[in-house]
């Protein structure tokens, strides 16, 4: 499947009182990486949530190609979703399951290849990714580096068109941080796949994004390339760049 | 402007009548969902079969404990009791059909809950707040199908042959305490075959089973739905426990009364 393009129509989603998304328009640009930014609070993992099905919104629209997500047939969103990699914030791993039976997992799941294919897949991703022969280990026994790096090589164990990110270097020294944003660089590179990172890290945004969206209170502020983000007049976006408090 | 307490009252009531309709709603939905899933394929018997282990087979230790005391100390009340009437040849019958009926089933089932039921919560809860339930649907893979159908097909297949063993050692620990007090063993025996029908032994399976699909589908249903962190595990794990204690045994009332 090619690189979707993602629109993102309108969305609206509050919890009890509070109004958490007021209307959120932007477009993802397929086969790039776009960055969704904001201070934390924003809803940045709220727009995810929706992005990936997680939630449902109040009102609006959120369309892959000529997919609208809410309206989907339950057989399209899962032919979607086989599509998809999304790497969580704390890596999501499966605490019962080997490293090896945790990338391999989606492979046999979906009895799309023998047990074995998928266990010799998941090696080689992972040795792909500095952690050779880490396939037998407990998922506790590993530092939150290789926690990250695990779970990336589930998300792109079954090789999807569009990966999400949420929060990718949170909890990560800037070393780690800095490989792991250059694994998504390379990735992205590789594979062609649209990628969407959910961030608040301002070096990272400008220097993989090919688009940076900012939600500011509840809205979308500005959705343009980083260099031209980064020039915008708008007070919020230059303050969060210049890392001052939000008015 | 502030409530009367008659008001405060009222609204205590109706928001707790309103909740409890809407968790006995989400409940019988979930419920439901994981019992069709469950007989659709594909079906995953490497995963049904490591959760007839852990509900079966690690819980037979304590199971068979449970058992073989409750007939040893229910015999040891009946002989008691009987020996005042001088019908000590009814205590065989009196315990089989007890075991088999009641203790059994019931006592197995609350067990299983204490050991299991929380498991359940707990690790579905602590999945849901640590995103894996969320990993799973991502993937396309149905947290429903692949977490609770399972669990509750395998409280439902291995709860009636642990109330078999319950009742077998409970027979077997109250003819044991019996021979202890001096009771002939031929009439402890010969009695039960007079006395107790396959009718009973029938029915206390039946009940165990329902209490299967109880004990597993409460659980799953506190860890599926489990919100706020570490402090929501815990309270998913106790809710868990209660609410099926007190579902079991509200289902037993139901159940005796319509079958025996």
């Amino acid at each position: 499947m090619a690189a979707p393009t993602i629109v993102v129509y309108n969305l609206k989603k509050s919890f009890g009182d509070q109004e958490v998304l007021k209307g959120i328009t932007f477009k993802i640009l397929p086969g790039c990486i776009n960055f969704l930014i904001g201070r934390s609070g924003e809803g940045k993992s709220v727009v995810l949530k929706h992005l990936t099905g997680l939630m449902r919104a109040d009102s609006g629209e959120i369309w892959f190609d000529n997919l609208e997500l809410s309206a989907a047939h339950p057989r399209d969103l899962q032919a979607l979703r086989l599509q998809m990699g999304l790497l969580f914030q704390d890596g999501a791993l499966f605490d019962s399951l080997s490293v090896g039976e945790n990338v391999a997992f989606p492979l046999w799941f979906h009895r799309i290849t023998t047990v074995k294919k998928a266990q010799a897949k998941a090696e080689q991703l992972l040795e792909e990714l500095g952690l050779a022969g880490a396939g037998p280990r407990k998922v506790v026994s590993l530092s939150t580096g290789e926690r990250k790096r695990v779970a990336l090589a589930r998300a792109l164990v079954m090789e999807p068109a569009i990966l999400f990110f949420d929060e990718p270097t949170t909890g990560l020294d800037p070393l780690l941080s800095g490989q792991v944003d250059e694994l998504i660089g390379h990735v992205q590179k590789r594979s062609g796949a649209t990628v969407v990172v959910i961030s608040h890290d301002i070096a990272a945004t400008l220097t993989l994004a090919d688009q940076v969206s900012m939600i500011y209170d509840g809205q979308i502020i500005a959705s343009a390339p980083p260099q031209v983000f980064k020039v915008d007049p708008n007070p919020e976006i230059q303050k969060f760049l210049a890392g001052e408090p939000a008015s | 402007m502030s409530l009367n307490p008659a008001s405060k009252l009222v609204a205590f009531l109706g928001k707790t009548v309103l909740e409890s309709v809407f968790h006995l709603g989400r409940y019988s939905l979930l419920s439901l969902r994981s019992l069709i899933l469950a007989i659709i394929p594909p079906w995953r018997l490497r995963t049904v079969f490591r959760q007839m282990e852990l509900v079966g087979v690690n819980s037979l230790f304590v199971v068979i404990l449970t058992g073989i005391f409750t007939g040893a100390v229910f015999t040891l009340q009946v002989i008691y009791g009987f020996r005042r009437f001088s019908a000590e040849s009814m205590v065989g019958p009196t315990v089989a059909t007890a075991m088999t009926r009641e203790l059994g089933p019931v006592l197995t089932s609350l067990m299983v809950t204490g050991r299991v039921g929380s498991a359940m919560a707990a690790e579905l809860s602590s999945m849901k707040v640590s995103e894996q339930i969320d990993a799973l649907t991502v993937m396309g893979a149905d947290p429903v199908k692949y977490l609770i159908s399972p669990r509750i097909l395998a409280g439902i297949v291995m709860l009636p042959l642990l109330t078999a063993v319950a009742d077998a050692v409970g027979v077997l620990g109250g003819y044991l305490v019996a021979i202890g007090k001096g009771l002939d063993p031929g009439q402890f025996a010969s009695r039960i075959e007079d006395i107790v029908v396959i009718g009973d032994v029938y029915n206390g399976l039946i009940k165990s089973a329902v209490f299967g699909f109880i004990l597993a589908s409460v659980g799953c249903y506190m860890g599926f739905y489990t919100r706020g962190g570490a402090e929501g595990v815990g309270r998913s794990t106790t809710h868990a426990v209660v609410c099926a204690y007190v579902a079991i045994l509200v289902g037993d009332f139901i159940m005796t009364a319509i079958m025996f």
